[in-house]
């Protein structure tokens, strides 16, 4: 598995003005390959995140999965790259039960399931059964991010974007979900970039960082490298703050 | 005694406690933080002095500004964590300010006292500044703008609720700095609220921490941040990637934060708690030596 984007530009355009929100990223992301990349607000780093999930137009550039482009990519390519989105509360409809939830991909990729599979996706992110039956508003925001994850999770992708994973959560439940996806990613071999703005995220998630500033990527190389010799202003500034 | 001075406040939602014998301390020039996650009660006790609760909450307990009794608003003034919600985005920064300016009855120079504001506040370029809108400024010069609006009504508290959260990570250590600057120079108290115990660090004094509407643990921060006495304090501390050794297992505390709704008997974190013995099920520690545990406070 590999994704991998070449000169990635994506462009918007409001109220007469042109604004280039991504300018020209390149990146790779191998098998089992553990990926943050980081930026400030309006450093481009979600445009860059919805444009490798083929969600976003690209005004230059190409993204592909296994070789083949994300934009217009069939279901069967989409099931091996799955996003878990930041938004925890807004990622569920508040109508439908967990159960409905997690039947959803399999339905939409017409893949065989009963009740036992529901439930092992769930205690795949330490979640009992009992859930299955209930809403999303009757679950802590601990729990519906694991709903999320249990979600992502189910076609057995091989690859998971996640955007801001723990950010929303009370500190004290930061470090549950952060050790549920390191065991996940050792048990399954999973790649996954996280986007976050938080360093000590990625210090404790990721083997290698990618920096973006103002739409570009500044800055790339294994967590240790950035931490201890930063080389972009912009990274020397957020290291410094920690 | 210069400052404020909280005494056994409550806030309650009908049968619900929500703040239950909060107590807190601000010397003046002094800046001292208060630290809790969602459902703590950091907020509510805040938002009780400011009279701003929530329909149908009520409040009670007593408070002293400056050694005189206080009620209401005077000589409070907050800053909240969304800068560009806070700002009016239909009139420009010195508008603003000369708005609360002028409710102050100040009169004069307003213009130069507006330019002063945002000296005041490390803003660049003050002057030019005073035609902008909220939204042709960045993130962190928003919250200067909201923290010069602040100041206008020259308080003797500013309440600082989350203040960097919606910040880059790359300005929030300056607006803290900014902060505990102003405090000093001002002869103020600032009552910083945050969810983050860490940050608090550097940016303050004294330090309380809050969990499920009580105060578990308070004193300088310091103290409490190098030699922290309650299993949660330990246990939050503990739990921050910043804290581990990277790729490692993070400690961390079972279960969620309890809801205002669930009944806890006795230690409100002992279902949660490594150290929980029987007598922490039944018995309700109080602040004592500065510590809200059975276990502590028995040696």
């Amino acid at each position: 598995m590999t994704l991998s984007a070449t000169d990635v530009k994506v462009r918007y355009r409001s109220a007469g003005r042109v604004v280039d929100a991504v300018r020209g990223v390149s990146l790779q992301v191998d098998r089992g390959e553990r990926v943050g990349l980081i930026g400030e607000s309006g450093s481009g780093k979600s445009s860059l995140a919805r444009a490798l999930l083929g969600l976003e137009p690209l005004a230059g550039g190409v993204v592909q999965f296994d070789g083949q482009p994300m934009h217009g990519a069939p279901r069967a390519l989409r099931r091996r790259f799955q996003p878990v989105f930041q938004d925890v509360g807004a990622a569920l409809d508040p109508r439908q039960r967990i159960r409905d939830v997690l039947a959803e991909p399999f339905e939409i990729h017409g893949v065989r399931f009963d009740d036992e599979t529901l439930e092992a996706l769930l205690a795949q992110v330490q979640l009992s059964a009992e859930l299955l039956e209930r809403l999303p508003r009757e679950l802590s925001v601990g729990q519906r991010q694991r709903v999320n994850l249990a979600r992502a999770l189910a076609l057995e992708p091989e690859l998971l974007l996640l955007d801001e994973p723990v950010s929303a959560l009370d500190v004290s439940v930061q470090a549950q979900v952060i050790n549920l996806l390191q065991e996940l990613v050792r048990s399954r071999n999973l790649a996954f970039l996280v986007i976050t703005h938080d360093l000590d995220v990625v210090a404790h998630l990721c083997e290698r960082v990618l920096v973006m500033f103002e739409g570009q990527l500044v800055e790339a190389g294994p967590v240790a490298q950035i931490l201890e010799r930063p080389a972009h202003p912009y990274t020397q500034q957020l290291v410094g703050a920690r | 005694m210069k400052g404020l001075e909280v005494t056994g406040l409550r806030v309650e939602l009908g049968p619900l406690s929500l703040v239950d014998d909060f107590s807190f301390s601000l010397g003046a020039g002094r800046v001292h933080a208060v630290v809790g996650e969602s459902g703590s009660g950091k907020s509510l006790s805040a938002l009780a002095l400011l009279e701003l609760l929530p329909e149908g909450a009520t409040s009670s307990g007593v408070v002293t500004l400056d050694g005189q009794p206080h009620r209401g608003r005077a000589g409070l003034a907050m800053v909240l964590q969304e800068p560009l919600s806070a700002l009016n985005p239909v009139i420009s920064i010195g508008e603003q300010l000369r708005e609360t300016l002028v409710a102050r009855g100040e009169t004069g120079d307003l213009r130069g006292r507006c330019v002063a504001l945002l000296k005041e506040v490390g803003l660049d370029d003050a002057e030019a500044r005073l035609g902008s809108f909220s939204h042709q400024l960045s993130g962190g010069q928003r919250q200067r703008v909201a923290i010069a609006c602040a100041l206008a009504a020259a308080p003797r508290v500013l309440i600082a609720d989350e203040p960097t959260t919606a910040l880059d990570a790359s300005m929030r250590g300056v607006i803290l700095a900014l902060l505990r600057r102003l405090a000093k120079e001002r002869e103020m108290g600032v009552w910083l609220i945050t969810h983050d115990l860490h940050s608090v660090r550097e940016a303050s004094d004294e330090l309380t921490v809050m969990y499920a509407g009580r105060v578990v643990e308070r004193g300088p921060t310091a103290k409490v941040l190098g030699h922290p006495r309650h299993p949660y304090t330990v246990a939050l501390l503990a739990s921050s990637p910043r804290a581990t050794t990277p790729g490692t297992r993070l400690p961390s505390i079972p279960g969620a934060v309890p809801l205002a709704r669930e009944v806890i008997s006795g230690c409100r974190f002992h279902p949660r708690c490594p150290r929980a013995v029987e007598r922490c099920r039944v018995e309700r520690p109080l602040l004592k030596d500065d510590v809200a545990c059975l276990l502590e406070s028995s040696p």
